[in-house]
């Protein structure tokens, strides 16, 4: 039953990605840029694209220049010419409006003041006391970074143009964070099976009295771990298959994700290094990882406890939607609502915002390895504690 | 009778009340409070919805030329209000702000016009502001009555049909559709949340029998085989109990939001979407009620006859996970949240109920008659 839920879960993602499929040809249009001018954005290379946009127009038969063509352009124009032609037409805008993005980037970044952002934090949550202070130092850090990332110039490098596309968002907000939610699901269900599994088939009278006895427990968690991890694994492959078949990132993987044309919505995504693409995913794919792991030993703990699979699966489940929900109830103090954002629900379930310092109340330097450590200590002592008890319990029909 | 009973009471076990509560309360945060504590949700729309609280009362459903020149007497008041505000304040005296006009388009950038801004935003006067765009958007929603229904695109010739229809009748809209709009949600989400009550309640109902071997026990008893139809029986019943309590909580916390006063209009004349037939509110209401009753018994039953299928509570939750999602993002958008409406050609809601029933019943047909063959294990 687990590889049928395995299978629709594959399946809805598939699905899912079909239908909000970005269109492949226009997204190439990056790819080939970044193959005929590199990956960074510099002062020349634009030049130079200028230019091959204008040689473009002079081919589809401009006389004032592409900006012009373009300006002039109706659609009842557009819908009498040929297929090949339209392309073409799409070709040259979608090129302009890359360079033009590029153009303004500088402009763009110079615009924005960090400490505007931390000033709304504190006015939208209304935080007073410590967590102001703890808001003010982490903006003074953010401060620092922006100086950093200007400087480097950062900013200066070929994405997929944020506002249009939504790349960031489409793979990372929507995609991770459903197979994210969905092995949380598989997670939960196999571990609470395994666990009770000789309770609930009754041999648990014969296998605690065999040489093994209540040790075998300890073997059970390794399994739920091993289990969780390969349903995890085949998820994520599933998903990340049918995903990057639809959207070609073949010349992307190297690009800065914190680059100036990943700006999507009002604030730029403001990440507190310059990494790679891949190095964000590997890292959003080990977080996720580790959540599960997480998950399962807590619930494998509750599970030795409790000895029932349905009780214990729905409790995880519901605790695990508690986390997530009890952060927004704690407005009446500030210091406990930022406590409450160490959450590894708001963690797991924002995979778009990771390492990003400009994510309200989750942006801090070292958030993830802080929220990670916490919830791993919990669920080792949780299954530790868990397990000295049950090796004292009473066995009984 | 009483093993009926008995079966139900079996259902509420203490661990499992005790998830109830608590499900039940994280739902309720998730799902449904935005929907009562802002209704209407934001500045503006709070006005309008005063403003079109007041107008139902004194003008009925319909509103001819004579009343909608009243509303606009008092949207020149209320305009005539602000701008003696405006001109006795010294700050916009200094920016050179007289009119309302002046006040919209007004340069950003202007210093003197930002502090007046900024002050008026921190006092009452700015309250002014909205009262004056609600009345706006009503009168021009009066203006263009007829302008907006003509130019709705349809998506098949019967609703080009029931469109003309509805300007050969001069059912227009006069007020706004954030009343359905809100009522609409609210049933989606409780449906959502009856749903998942009925998953963890009848999820064990026969599961447990089996998990704890009692089956043949049970068979070799004096009511036997029929423990099997008892319990489908008690199972229907809890739903039955569920969803109208569900139902009766969430409508008295409904009543809170005000809307009564629109009851007995039609939908025509309150929201924008159009409907196959002319129907009130109170009338809608009621079939959508309807809907949700049928929605929770096929749901259910489905749960009974996977609970009656599975052989351990893994394969249980995990059915569980795929037909409630179905649930969530098929049958409910669909089947409840368009109901009548011409988004769907008029046989298409009422053909999912149907296929739902017709589904149902076949499988606990078979159920039912397979048990009565069934090999002893």
């Amino acid at each position: 039953m687990i590889w049928v839920l395995l299978v629709v879960f594959i399946g809805f993602n598939s699905f899912y990605i079909w239908s909000e499929a970005r269109e492949e040809k226009e997204l190439a249009i990056l790819n080939d840029i970044i193959a005929n001018y590199g990956k960074t954005i510099e002062e020349e290379t634009l030049e130079e694209l200028h230019e091959e946009i204008e040689q473009k127009a002079a081919v589809l038969g401009s006389q004032q220049g592409a900006a012009a063509y373009l300006d002039a352009m109706t659609s009842e124009f557009y819908y009498k010419q040929s297929e090949e032609v339209q392309w073409q037409i799409d070709e040259l805008s979608l090129y302009a409006m890359y360079a033009n993005l590029a153009g303004q980037l500088k402009e763009r970044y110079g615009k924005v003041n960090m400490n505007a952002f931390g000033e709304d934090i504190k006015k939208t949550y209304s935080l007073s006391g410590i967590a102001a202070s703890w808001m003010d130092r982490h903006f003074a850090q953010l401060e620092k970074r922006f100086e950093k990332y200007m400087e480097n110039e950062s900013y200066n490098e070929w994405f997929f143009a944020g506002n249009p596309y939504r790349m960031h968002s489409f793979l990372f907000r929507s995609v991770v964070k459903m197979v994210a939610l969905e092995g949380i699901l598989l997670a939960v269900l196999m571990t609470a099976y395994l666990t009770a599994y000789e309770r609930e088939q009754r041999t648990h009278l014969l296998i605690f009295a065999s040489k093994m006895g209540r040790g075998i427990m300890k073997k059970k968690a390794w399994a739920a771990g091993m289990a969780t991890a390969g349903a995890g694994l085949l998820l994520m492959a599933g998903t990340f298959a049918v995903f990057f078949s639809f959207h070609d990132y073949t010349g992307l993987w190297g690009v800065n994700i914190g680059s100036g044309l990943n700006w999507e919505y009002q604030a730029p995504y403001m990440f507190w290094w310059d990494m790679p693409l891949w190095q964000y995913l590997l890292l959003a794919v080990v977080i996720i990882f580790i959540s599960w792991l997480v998950i399962t030993f807590a619930t494998f703990a509750v599970a030795v406890g409790v000895q029932n699979s349905y009780i214990v699966s729905i409790t995880m489940l519901l605790v695990l939607l508690a986390l997530f929900v009890v952060p927004s109830y704690l407005t009446f103090s500030p210091l406990l609502m930022l406590i409450s954002h160490f959450n590894l629900m708001l963690l797991v379930l924002n995979p778009h915002m990771l390492f990003n310092g400009l994510s309200g109340m989750t942006g801090f330097w070292y958030h993830e390895l802080l929220t990670l450590s916490i919830f791993i200590l919990l669920a080792i002592v949780m299954a530790m504690r868990s397990m000295k008890r049950f090796k004292r319990k009473d066995l009984h029909e | 009778m009483r093993l009926w009973w008995m079966e139900i009471k079996k259902c509420f076990t203490w661990p499992i009340v005790g998830l109830l509560l608590v499900m039940n309360v994280l739902l309720y945060s998730l799902l449904a409070e935005f929907y009562f504590e802002n209704f209407p949700n934001g500045r503006p729309s709070s006005e309008r919805f005063e403003i079109e609280l007041d107008m139902v009362e004194r003008y009925g459903e319909v509103i001819d030329d004579g009343e909608i020149a009243e509303v606009r007497r008092e949207y020149e008041q209320t305009v005539e209000k602000f701008e003696a505000i405006l001109r006795d304040h010294p700050l916009s005296q200094t920016a050179g702000v007289e009119t309302v006009e002046q006040y919209r388009e007004y340069e950003r950038d202007d210093e003197a016009f930002n502090k007046l801004e900024q002050v008026f935003w921190e006092t009452d006067d700015f309250d002014l502001m909205w009262w004056i765009q609600s009345y706006e958007s009503i009168l021009e929603n009066y203006q263009y009555k007829e302008e907006s229904l003509q130019s709705q695109h349809y998506r098949s010739s019967l609703e080009k049909e029931r469109i003309e229809e509805l300007l050969a009748n001069e059912s227009y809209q006069y007020y706004s559709s954030s009343v359905v709009e809100n009522f609409m949600t609210i049933v989606e989400n409780v449906t959502i949340i009856i749903l998942f009550n009925l998953l963890i309640l009848l999820s064990p109902l026969f599961l447990r029998d089996r998990a704890n071997q009692m089956v043949p026990l049970q068979y070799s008893t004096k009511h036997g085989r029929k423990t099997f139809v008892t319990k489908w029986r008690a199972g229907l019943m809890l739903t039955l109990f569920v969803t109208t309590v569900l139902i009766a909580i969430y409508g008295m916390l409904y009543m809170g939001n005000g809307t009564s006063p629109f009851f007995f209009m039609q939908l025509y004349h309150m929201d924008y979407v159009n409907y196959w037939y002319d129907i009130t509110f109170r009338q809608y209401i009621i079939f959508v009620i309807m809907g949700m009753y049928l929605i929770s018994a096929v749901f259910g039953l489905l749960v009974m006859a996977c609970s009656s299928l599975s052989r351990n509570y893994l394969s249980q939750m995990a059915a569980q996970i795929v037909v409630i999602g179905l649930f969530i993002w098929l049958v409910i958008p669909t089947a409840l949240g368009r109901l009548f409406q011409t988004y769907h050609l008029p046989w298409v809601v009422p053909g999912i109920y149907a296929g739902l029933i017709g589904v149902t019943i076949v499988v606990v047909y078979w159920l039912l008659r397979r048990e009565k063959v069934r090999e002893i294990t």
